[in-house]
């Protein structure tokens, strides 16, 4: 860099998104916490292994496939267009991929892309906690992590993405290409997995206390934490939005429309307070909801926060709070879904809501300006640009929750259970996950159980394969108890 | 006297002329081929281990019976002989500190006792 003015454009945007990665980290020092907390004490050191390992899986499944991925899969590909242009110098081999005096910052976007990736993994892993084995979660991790969350970003979360181009897909904050792809999988894999043992039992259904509330609690602060260097990374800092002849310098979203980093901070604080109110009030206090539909909050006002007014984020994160917080509760019971942390909820429904809530809102925005591919959209805006609709955001939460949520984790559990990968058996997970494979966590404090541990060894007790007593088999299964 | 053992990068005194400046360019692929390889390996290596740690495990389990292998919560300890005849006697379910560990338990099958009936806390 030869012009210095320049080169201090460079190294700020460069910088700019370096300090993103470091706040996104602490996302993950609070999943870890957050399910931690939630585990019991006889599966803390095992959920925290999961948190800790699917790391490594995403980090260099992304650096081998995915970043690539999302240069070449916006036209579809197919749908639009075919692989782009250009998308091969994302190889793993290419001499950008690593310390290069031309590139000073594909590294840098990289790693955040990066750490969304290891977020939408996270999601997934505290709904599964304390059954589900470790060696079939991280495949699960590479899954979301690398192949299907960056598949959605190229489809809905890059300005010339297909989904943003042809249906006016608007996603600014990412309640759906991370949260409901993320809900949507867990959910898919849920189905699979069952619930964990007694928690059903004789059609009562049963509460399972946290090992530890506080650290709960803390960890889901630290994720609040992290969220800011994940909202600030959806941005692009500094862009000429403006014409050649009237340059116009902002801040931009994603889809490289203007916005404000002032305008997002305001919507950032109200949505997480009308997720707090809001889950305060539809749980009657209780704090886990509490913190829960603070994030949940934020989820729902994610898709349109770039343009929102503050007391819009404000309302439309209360009434997301109040729709997820109902409809887990209707799921669990209906359906015996053992959605340990309730992210399905949380980032599922919430980030469901938050895309639909965004197509009608911002109705009539330009998505982004025109692609290589032309005038493809369903809808226009006077300027010819693809426009921001309820139909495109509508179909967009369906392709993000189901198409590449749902159905990709469902398929890829079912395969890891017919293997025998997905779920500990039966004995070990009453005993605990930690009990003969990690050690006891906390080994200078009495051990204690609750009234639920009985009736979870009674269960498993209870498990049979081909109609004889297994407990400690893989596939053991339930038998029909009268009810 | 030369010392460059792999990029020929000697000097940066014409940074605007250097691109890649890591070691064995043009080698990428290769350290890619290994990366993946023990991307798998890993996997391999988890599935395994994982699957053979449950397995004794479970044998464990089934040696010794889950109510006596958790006498003393999941802390990895089971009771020893004296403390489980203590406890079928006297139906104690009160934790104690001391034990075998799980690793070290004695063998042999046993009679479970009867499960305490878990409380609904949700309807």
């Amino acid at each position: 860099m030869e012009d210095q003015l320049a080169a201090l454009e460079v190294i700020f945007v460069e910088f700019y998104y370096w300090v993103t990665i470091v706040f996104m980290f602490l996302i993950h020092a609070g999943f870890m916490l957050y399910e931690g907390g939630v585990a019991r004490r006889k599966n803390l050191q095992a959920t925290v292994a999961k948190n800790v390992l699917l790391i490594p899986v995403v980090t260099v499944t992304f650096f081998f496939f995915g970043w690539w991925i999302y240069f070449a899969f916006v036209n579809g590909p197919g749908l639009i267009g075919g692989i782009p242009e250009g998308a091969e110098v994302m190889y793993p081999w290419t001499d950008i991929m690593g310390v290069n005096m031309q590139d000073r910052i594909n590294g840098v976007f990289w790693a955040a892309f990066l750490l969304f990736a290891w977020t939408a993994a996270s999601i997934v892993s505290g709904s599964i906690i304390e059954r589900a084995r470790v060696a079939g979660f991280v495949i699960i991790a590479g899954m979301i992590g690398s192949v299907t969350w960056i598949i959605d970003a190229a489809w809905g979360w890059s300005p010339n993405g297909w989904m943003v181009q042809v249906m006016g897909y608007h996603d600014a904050y990412a309640s759906g290409v991370i949260h409901a792809i993320a809900g949507g999988t867990a959910l898919g894999v849920l189905v699979v997995l069952g619930p964990r043992l007694g928690r059903f039992r004789d059609g009562v259904v049963r509460s399972i206390q946290p090992h530890n509330t506080w650290m709960t609690l803390i960890g889901i602060f630290l994720i609040y934490t992290g969220f800011w260097g994940f909202y600030v990374a959806c941005n692009v800092p500094t862009l000429n939005v403006g014409t050649d002849d009237a340059p116009f310098f902002s801040a931009t979203n994603i889809y490289l429309m203007p916005t404000t980093l002032s305008g997002i901070t305001f919507n950032f604080l109200l949505s997480l307070s009308g997720g707090l109110f809001a889950g305060y009030v539809i749980s009657r206090g209780d704090l886990f909801w509490t913190f829960s539909g603070g994030l949940a909050g934020i989820i729902a006002s994610s898709a349109g926060n770039d343009l929102y007014h503050p007391m819009q984020a404000f309302i439309i994160a209360a009434i997301g709070v109040v729709i997820a917080y109902k409809l887990h509760g209707f799921v669990e019971r209906r359906f015996k879904l053992d959605d340990v942390v309730g992210a399905v909820a949380v980032h599922g429904y919430a980030g469901f809501f938050g895309i639909v809530v965004a197509g009608f809102m911002l109705w009539g925005y330009p998505a982004a300006a025109p692609g290589p591919e032309g005038d493809v959209a369903w809808f226009t805006t006077p300027d010819g640009w693809p426009m921001i609709n309820p139909l495109g955001n509508f179909l967009g939460a369906i392709i993000m929750f189901f198409v590449l949520g749902f159905l990709p984790g469902f398929v890829v559990a079912k395969i890891l259970d017919a293997l025998g990968w997905l779920r500990v058996p039966p004995a070990v997970e009453a005993a605990g996950l930690d009990t003969h494979l990690y050690g006891d966590g906390y080994p200078y404090f009495e051990a204690r159980e609750t009234e639920f541990e009985p009736v979870e060894r009674a269960e498993a007790r209870t498990l049979t394969v081909d109609g004889k007593d297994a407990p400690g088999a893989p596939g053991a299964r339930r038998k029909e108890t009268p009810r | 006297m030369t010392l460059a053992f792999s990029t020929g990068l000697d000097s940066f005194l014409n940074p605007s002329e250097i691109g890649a400046m890591y070691p064995f360019p043009d080698l990428e692929w290769l350290f890619v081929l290994i990366g993946v390889l023990m991307w798998l390996g890993w996997h391999g290596l988890q599935i395994r281990g994982e699957t053979r740690e449950e397995q004794e495990a479970v044998r464990a389990y089934e040696q010794i019976g889950l109510d006596r292998a958790m006498y003393h919560g999941a802390t990895g300890l089971v009771a020893t002989d004296e403390e489980w005849e203590e406890a079928q006697r006297t139906e104690s379910d009160s934790w104690r500190r001391s034990g075998a560990r799980l690793t070290t338990m004695p063998r042999g099958a046993h009679t479970e006792p009867p499960p305490s009936p878990g409380q609904p806390t949700q309807e």
